[in-house]
């Protein structure tokens, strides 16, 4: 076999120096632990285990084959269950893309005008002493929270926040659009509408009902979750606008007009509510719609005032809500065992006028019947009626997607209506009825805790002052932003107005493995290992889908790349900080596992994992997880919460519908720009990822989907370039004519970054209006990238 | 040997596309098939049309030349040696255009040392060259000194044979593959026999009436005018033949029948199929059915050409049709590995239909080894072939 | 006798190409050529669907060498390199390949690709399966079996990583195994039954 290395030092960049690319010596690793002894394993190869992406909620385990110091296999690692043994396209795929030529080879400094992507070679140590002083100075004029590091879910930097006492961005605006209405209800999912059950548990229901996801593209490794359970008899149900993968594999497919999911899980519950569906039991023990409402204030009664200033909110316990006893006729507190709550009624009391929140639902539901439902979803009113029904049954999931209408201005009420939806039918806490996303197995599987390494006390990140979208339009602190990932064309709709700002600020750095979008904004751009290279002999320990695994390395940093641990200890130093950080990443796992809160973590050791293929069943892994099965739930009261007397003021303390903010069918702009963007995840890529991944690239590049109406109307044939555009801006992509698109709407992977694109990035159209309730909301509003209308023509 | 400034020149000119050829092919032979348009849909191009269209233009020659002596054809001996030499270069030819194509001829000889006797491929090329030889034991005999008439008779009981086998064999390499609905026929053997009289008697009478011209070989008018007789039955045979393949193909209307038709008639081989049928068939039967016409060499001349080049179209559309379409169907389709894929990246790796044009250096390969052919052909009339003083009378007939 | 194949549950399949490209890992496939191609059935884009909105249906194919009983790649190939073996696949020997390219005309499921020029790799060493044999440029090739890991008693590679679980590997000659109970109970198909080629990869679902 020959080696060149020309394929290294031709990369795009044309960065000069090479160094580190794996020789054979030093691979085989001394400490004779790393490689288990395999009898069979051929000269000159060994074998390494790592995991893959956290943010497709794969967290594959991996066990890579090492041949003459190069990556030349992937495969699934081997677990204590065949089904924790997972892969997808894109791990197999790393064995090219960790050589891409995209990836940054050796530390960049900016030349020309930000954003005109022009750089030098420069030495670590010139970028780094440079990037440090150039932060001490700007520290030193604006305060220490004149510096944001944001990391994104793939990065590594527990501690370079701190080390800088940066601001870290805040609000996120992402994958929040749902849980932000529906969390809050169940005190579960921290806004990101987690599922409150494993995907495990789908053979135990008899639906589940999808809204806006499409794992069988954005969660392969529960794809075979999703057919076991559909060969066990469960009703797949998938309500997408277009005909995903997902939708085409599902037992019944409804299409759905883009942003209307709330009218659907609104007229779902009219049906419920007329056919006295409802699981009664249910709702008047474990929910608050028993609660009685204030009608004046629109406020839920409770004991006393809430004091704005508390650290932390009062429970039920302590500041109780009320009910309508009907023995004694007078409000109790809920928690009065021998009450007996009325469920509907107005009272007056005390000059008041009380109601229940029930009476309240009754009230505002009546305008969400099935037929207006049907009318504004374009689902049929059987098919509403027919779902609702089958819902009720039970037991029933109902799992929600990051990818559909929650990427859109209206996503909670939306997650809202599902929290009534699910309260009225009580599909939570059982065997096979769960809510939430469901995406990932690592998001909805069992976890272990892991410690942490502490830092000293004075080493903490700053506090935010507003979330990093909003710095774009407004006046903030922050003059220095190190971005651990690309968060200028992949975090926030609009890229032109990001772009302007991004243009003021006096420093950006980008850490990062590839050259990203992102990076030609920063002035410096600094090579970051992959998860396939180290320097140590372990990098990280994380849990995957229900297992501990290990980041064993798998061969040496290729290029001049360095690991963020490497990275932050640099800064460290230069901080003169050096000492607060472990010695070594080794040091920092060991920590991280005995300092865990759960005994047999804190006892396992890295030479067991090791010994064990570098991954550890999470305890308790055999059943599948279920939250709430006492059906106490993590709220106030400790009930399903479905009334938001917060949102008061803004009409939404039960979930009233509410359009899109600009993908409304009425809306005027329409007539310029006719067609809806969803912006979709797809099994090729994850987010701007894998985009330059060649083998991947032999089976999709972006491309912008439509029905081949809309390609006929407008002159199209498939594989033409078109220009996609609105006020915002513009990009150019070729375009396909597929069926499975919804007319009026067009479809497209998002993370298309310009250099894999015609022209222009996909981002630079997408909607950036933030819901003005948004403040009010669990994790600020989301973001509503789909909440788009474009128009497209001929390139 | 005396030659014209002209010839000199025509000389020159095809020994330099023959080199170009050579030159063409050590390219090849160095970066492997991947230098012409060939890919994992269109696995077969031009050289296989070449291959496919020279064993037919080698057989017309023979069976002329053997059929004399077989049947008694008296006239026919006359154009028998002309009618070898035509035969033993296209044949020539026919074999290199097969080793042209194959992609690992350094690994050929495994054809002997392992042969699988199911391949008709292998068939093929043991005919080929049972064929070769007996076109040059028949050369050997009939230009010796000692020619013995007993001796060229036995050969010619094997060369017809022989000859009529070599198509049929040629016609199975295609006509056996279940794969590809085009070919799958049984009619495929006798089509290509049909072809072959016919192109092949069309090339013979070309060459003899440029021998003619060019005083190197005399034949009469009269056997021009029966050879360009038989030639009209040849092409009406071969008409008769597409014209029966064509309606058993249609008839059923299957799904894969209609896009191969579709593609025949309208699609991407419709312009070699019509130029076939219009130009190969209609228009030279048209001339050739008429006596008059026969006496008249510029008439004959067209019918030929017309003939000959209908041929090759023939064989373009009948191979490259049952390329287009891959039996199972989908998108992305085959992933090509055509040239033009290569160049391009990622999804362009890919093709719904498969779709074929050759190369440069595919076609100075090809234009080469023709040149070759000629050149051959011109060496060897004016080495074996002899304007005898009856001639210029012989003519005159 | 050993006749292993493969039976794909097209139900299950999601087009996700991780097979496609295991495989191409697996064996050191070169750049431009799949020894396994996921097709959307009867649409010309990736993942069409076919019918009119909202009336759809869309299958994943994937189409990988059939290791035909019957296979008529074999009987063309003029210098045996091509041949059956022991276990019931279809196998190439490199070595004898002349690159007559007669299997890739008589495949009916264009299951072959050809090295057309020397191999390209991305990246440019051999990985894969130290085990699998190096093709030169002018040599056919096709799906294995994996003949490497299935001689080793492992799974085949595609099969060993199917995110959806929709392959199962084994023999047909065996009643009791699994592929052969599917088969039986599961109504499976196999593609393009009438040209005789008689496959032992199996779909169903
Ligand atoms: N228009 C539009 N925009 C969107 C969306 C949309 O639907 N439409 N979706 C949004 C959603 S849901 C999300 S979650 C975000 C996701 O956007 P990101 O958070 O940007 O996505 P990731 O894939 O997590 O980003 C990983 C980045 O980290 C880099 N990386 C990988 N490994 C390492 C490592 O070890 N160290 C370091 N330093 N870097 C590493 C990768 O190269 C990549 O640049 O995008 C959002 N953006
Ligand atoms: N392969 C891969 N996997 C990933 C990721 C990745 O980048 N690649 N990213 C990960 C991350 S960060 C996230 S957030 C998740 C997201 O994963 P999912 O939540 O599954 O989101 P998507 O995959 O984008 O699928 C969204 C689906 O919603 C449909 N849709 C669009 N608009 C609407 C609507 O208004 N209503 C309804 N009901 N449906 C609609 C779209 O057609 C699409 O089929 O995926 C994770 N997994
Ligand atoms: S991308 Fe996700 S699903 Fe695919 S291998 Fe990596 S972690 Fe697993
Ligand atoms: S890996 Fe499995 S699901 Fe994916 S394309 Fe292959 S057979 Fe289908
Ligand atoms: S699928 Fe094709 S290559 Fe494979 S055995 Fe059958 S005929 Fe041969
Ligand atoms: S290309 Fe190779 S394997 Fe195929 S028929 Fe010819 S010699 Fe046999
Ligand atoms: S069996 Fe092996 S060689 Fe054949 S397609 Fe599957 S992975 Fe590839
Ligand atoms: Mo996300």
């Amino acid at each position: 076999m020959e080696l060149t290395r020309r394929r290294f030092l031709a990369g795009a960049l044309g960065t000069g120096a090479v160094l580190g690319v794996g020789g054979a010596s030093g691979m085989f690793s001394s400490s004779g632990w790393l490689a288990p002894a395999d009898a069979d394993e051929p000269a000159g190869e060994h074998i390494a285990c790592t995991y893959h992406q956290s943010h497709c909620g794969g967290m594959c385990p991996l066990r890579c084959t090492v041949r003459d110091g190069r990556l030349v296999m992937v495969e699934p690692n081997h677990c204590a269950e065949d089904r924790y043994e997972t892969i997808c396209l894109k791990g197999i795929s790393e064995v090219q893309h960790i050589y891409g030529d995209h990836r940054v080879q050796s530390p960049l400094k900016r030349t020309g005008e930000r954003g005109a992507n022009e750089f030098e070679v420069v030495s670590w140590d010139e970028a780094l002493d440079d990037i440090v002083a150039r932060i001490q100075e700007i520290q030193a004029a604006d305060g220490k929270d004149a510096v944001m590091v944001t990391a994104s879910a793939e990065a590594n930097f527990p501690f370079l926040a701190a080390l800088l006492g940066a601001q870290t961005g805040g609000n996120t605006g992402i994958d929040v659009g749902y849980g932000n209405g529906l969390d809050p209800a169940i005190g579960w999912g921290a806004g990101y509408a987690s599922a409150t059950g494993e995907a495990r548990d789908w053979v135990n229901s008899n639906m589940v009902l999808t809204m806006g996801s499409n794992f069988c593209e954005s969660s392969l490794p529960n794809a075979r979750l999703f057919f076991e359970a559909k060969e066990a008899g469960t009703k797949m149900v998938t309500v997408d606008p277009h005909f995903s993968t997902t939708a085409g594999k599902s037992t019944q497919w409804v299409p759905i007009e883009p942003g209307t999911d709330a009218a659907l899980l609104l007229g779902m519950s009219s049906v419920i509510l007329d056919e006295k569906l409802y699981d009664e039991a249910f709702v008047r023990e474990h929910t608050s719609f028993p609660f009685l409402v204030d009608a004046t204030t629109g406020l839920l009664v409770r004991d006393h005032a809430e004091d704005p200033e508390a650290e932390e909110p009062e429970t039920g316990e302590t500041n109780p809500f009320f009910v309508w006893d009907q023995a004694t006729n007078a409000p109790v507190p809920y928690t009065d065992a021998a009450a007996n709550p009325a469920l509907e009624g107005t009272f007056e009391h005390d000059g008041r006028t009380l109601t229940t929140v029930w009476s309240m639902l009754l009230e505002s539901q009546k305008p969400h019947t099935a037929a207006w439902a049907a009318e504004v979803t374009g689902i049929p009113e059987d098919t509403i009626v027919q779902l609702a029904r089958e819902y009720a049954a039970g037991p029933s999931c109902l799992a929600i997607g990051w990818g559909g209408n929650d990427k859109m201005s209206n996503a909670d009420v939306a997650g809202h209506a599902a929290a009534v939806l699910v309260a009225l039918t009580g599909n939570i806490g059982k065997i096979g009825a769960h809510v939430g996303v469901f995406v990932g197995g690592s998001y909805n599987g069992h976890t272990a805790s892991f410690g942490s390494w502490e830092l000293p006390e004075e080493l903490a990140a700053g506090e935010d002052e507003m979330a990093a979208y909003d710095m774009r339009t407004k006046e903030s602190k922050v003059r220095a932003w190190i971005c651990c990932g690309d968060f200028v064309a992949q975090h926030f709709a609009n890229m032109a107005v990001t772009e302007e700002w991004v243009k003021t600020l006096d420093l950006v750095v980008s850490i990062d493995p590839y050259f990203t979008e992102g990076a030609k904004w920063a002035d410096y751009v600094l090579p970051a290992t992959t998860r396939f290279e180290n320097d140590a002999e372990v990098g990280n320990v994380a849990c995957g889908y229900s297992q501990i695994i290990l980041q064993e390395k798998i061969i040496d940093p290729l290029f001049e790349a360095k690991t963020d641990f490497w990275i932050q200890k640099e800064v460290a130093k230069r901080l003169g900080l050096e000492s607060a950080l472990p010695e070594s990443s080794v040091e920092l796992v060991e920590t991280m596992l005995s300092t865990s809160e759960e005994e047999y973590v804190s006892k396992l050791t890295i030479d067991q994992i090791v010994e064990n293929n570098g991954v550890w069943p999470v305890e308790g892994y055999e059943e599948p997880r279920r939250e709430y099965t006492d059906f106490v739930f993590d709220t106030t009261s400790g009930r399903m919460d479905v009334y938001y007397d917060n949102l008061a003021p803004y009409g939404q303390a039960l979930p009233v519908w509410e359009e899109c903010s600009e993908i409304y069918a009425d809306n005027p702009l329409r007539a310029q720009y006719p067609l809806q963007l969803s912006n979709v995840r797809t099994r090729f890529h994850i987010h701007n990822q894998f985009n330059d991944a060649l083998w991947i690239q032999q089976f999709g590049e972006p491309f912008i989907e439509v029905n081949p109406t809309e390609a006929t109307e407008r002159g199209l044939e498939n594989g033409d370039a078109v220009r996609v555009f609105n006020d915002r801006g513009s990009y150019k992509c070729r375009v396909h004519a597929n069926e499975a698109i919804r007319p009026g709407s067009a479809r497209m992977w998002e993370g298309a970054t310009a250099d894999f694109l015609e022209e222009g990035n996909m981002q630079n159209v997408t909607n950036d209006v933030l819901n003005e309730r948004g403040a009010e909301l669990l994790c600020g509003p989301v973001i509503p990238f789909s909440d788009t209308l474009v128009q497209i023509e001929k390139a | 040997m005396q030659l014209s400034r002209n010839f000199k020149v025509a000389i020159g000119v095809l020994a330099v596309l023959a080199l170009a050829a050579f030159g063409a092919y050590c390219y090849q032979f160095v970066n492997g098939l991947g230098v012409t348009g060939m890919s994992n849909g269109t696995s077969w191009g031009l050289y296989i049309a070449c291959f496919m269209f020279l064993v037919g233009l080698s057989a017309g020659g023979l069976i002329v030349a053997s059929s004399a002596s077989i049947f008694h054809v008296t006239e026919y001996k006359k154009v028998a040696l002309p009618a070898v030499i035509v035969s033993t270069v296209c044949i020539c030819l026919a074999g290199a255009f097969v080793l042209i194509d194959l992609g690992g001829i350094v690994r050929v000889w495994n054809m002997f040392l392992t042969p699988n006797f199911a391949s008709p491929l292998l068939w093929d090329m043991t005919v080929i060259t049972c064929y070769l030889i007996i076109n040059l034991v028949y050369l050997y005999f009939m230009t010796s000194k000692k020619a013995d008439q007993s001796k060229i008779a036995i050969v010619s009981r094997f060369a017809l044979p022989v000859a009529i086998l070599v198509h049929s064999v040629t016609a199975w390499i295609f006509g056996l593959h279940i794969a590809r609905e085009g070919w799958h026929t049984a009619i495929m053997a006798p089509l290509f026999v049909a072809s072959a009289m016919d192109s092949g008697l069309a090339i013979l009478l070309l060459a003899l009436i440029w021998l003619n011209r060019r005083r190197i070989f005399a034949t009469s008018k009269k056997l021009i005018a029966n050879l360009a007789g038989l030639l009209a039955t040849c092409i009406a045979v071969d008409g008769y033949m597409v014209g029966c393949e064509v309606l058993t193909t249609a008839y059923p209307g299957t799904e894969h029948a209609n896009e191969l038709l579709g593609e025949m008639f309208f699609g991407a081989t419709a312009p070699f199929f019509w130029f076939e049928i219009i130009c190969g068939v209609i228009v030279p039967f048209c001339i050739l059915v008429f006596t008059k016409n026969r006496q008249r060499t510029g008439l004959v001349v067209l019918a030929c050409v017309g003939v000959v080049l209908g041929v090759f179209c023939k064989r373009l559309w009948l191979l490259f049709t049952s390329f287009i379409h891959p039996n199972v169907m989908g998108a992305p389709g085959l992933i090509s590995g055509s040239s033009a894929a290569r160049a391009g990246e990622g999804v362009d790796a890919w093709a719904v239909v498969s779709s074929y044009a050759p190369t440069l250096p595919e076609v100075v390969i090809a234009v080469g080894v023709f040149a070759f052919g000629v050149l051959a052909f011109i060496l060897l009339a004016k080495k074996f072939l002899r304007w005898t003083p009856e001639a210029d009378s012989e003519q005159a007939k | 006798m050993t006749k292993l194949g493969i039976a794909i549950n097209l139900d299950r399949c999601v087009g996700c190409h991780t097979c496609a490209n295991a495989c191409k890992m697996s064996n050191n496939v070169p750049m431009g050529m799949l020894w396994n191609r996921i097709l959307t059935e009867g649409v010309d884009v990736m993942d069409g669907a076919q019918g009119t909105y909202p009336n759809l249906s869309r299958t994943y194919l994937p189409v990988q060498c059939q290791h035909c009983e019957n296979p008529a790649c074999m009987k063309v190939c003029p210098t045996g390199a091509t041949y059956k073996d022991d276990k019931g696949r279809v196998e190439i020997n490199y070595d004898k390949c002349i690159g007559c390219r007669m299997c890739m005309a008589a495949c009916p499921y264009n299951a072959r690709v050809f090295n057309w020029s020397e191999p390209r790799r991305e990246p440019d060493f051999n990985y894969g399966d130290a085990r699998v044999p190096v093709r030169k440029k002018g040599v056919a090739e096709k799906c294995t079996l994996c003949k490497e890991r299935t001689d080793a008693g492992e799974l085949p590679m595609c099969v060993r990583v199917c995110p959806a679980r929709a392959r199962t590997f084994g023999d047909l000659d065996d009643p009791e195994s699994e592929i052969s109970r599917i088969v039986r109970e599961q109504s499976a198909t196999q593609l393009l039954e009438d040209k005789g080629t008689r496959p032992q990869l199996y779909y169903f679902g």
